[in-house]
């Protein structure tokens, strides 16, 4: 018998309670061990003809690290939600959208619209990295 | 938080959330590191909470920095990062 940590949510015992998904917290699986968090933007201004942009986050930790990424576009000021990344929407003649790449130093973001803009396009991201090596 | 802005303008590039910043935090970089600077700001104790027998149970901590009304509010979101920039020779926040 191996030992184990198992806490339940309410009404299930976690002496007999096999069902991970009746638990809050299982040793027998893996979790996400939280580094950071924070911010970073892009601005495009259509006005001098620019249509894609992008900015680097390093991080410097040698292996593929497991990242959520989260994006809100918007025009002026802010308005909106943030959208999981990548994401793609589209106006009457533009399209647009944002995506990352991860490396093992750096977190990529990009941000690019498609179509005739005049306008200062704003990406706003937050972005999660934990510890978690995906070992790719 | 560490905030990342450019080095001539003080466009602010990006963020490091966090009131304290091992040293993980500080071998990162956001945006490109040849044109941006870093301002780090703690947060440090400032009332200590103890019990009767004098163990310490809790501390109240803030923003060593002369605006920590404004660094407050931009941890709990009630101020954006973005409508403010850096004056790079004071190392201030300003309004956009």
């Amino acid at each position: 018998m191996t030992n184990k940590i198992i806490i339940t949510k309410d009404t299930y015992n976690a002496l007999t309670d096999t069902n991970p998904k009746n638990h809050i917290f299982n040793s027998d699986y893996g979790t996400l061990k939280y580094l950071t968090k924070g911010t970073a933007t892009i601005t495009i201004e259509g006005g001098k003809s620019y249509y894609t942009g992008s900015t680097s986050i390093t991080h410097d930790l040698g292996y593929y690290p497991f990242v959520e990424v989260f994006c809100i576009m918007y025009i002026g000021t802010p308005s909106g939600n943030y959208e999981p990344c990548p994401f793609v929407g589209s106006g009457t003649t533009v399209q647009y959208g944002s995506s990352y790449r991860i490396t093992t130093t750096t977190l990529q973001l990009y941000a690019q619209f498609y179509g005739v803009s005049s306008s200062t396009w704003t990406f706003d991201f937050i972005y999660f990295i934990f510890k978690n090596n995906l070992g790719l | 938080m560490i905030i990342f802005y450019d080095q001539k303008s003080g466009k602010i590039e990006g963020t490091i959330d966090g009131r304290i910043h091992p040293k993980e935090h500080l071998n990162m970089w956001v945006g490109d590191k040849a044109k941006t600077e870093r301002l780090i700001v703690n947060w440090k104790p400032v009332k200590d909470y103890k019990d009767e027998k004098g163990n310490l149970i809790a501390q109240d901590y803030e923003p060593e920095h002369e605006q920590k009304e404004l660094w407050v509010g931009l941890e709990n979101r009630k101020n954006n990062i973005y409508d403010y920039k850096v004056d790079v020779t004071t190392k201030l926040l300003v309004k956009k």
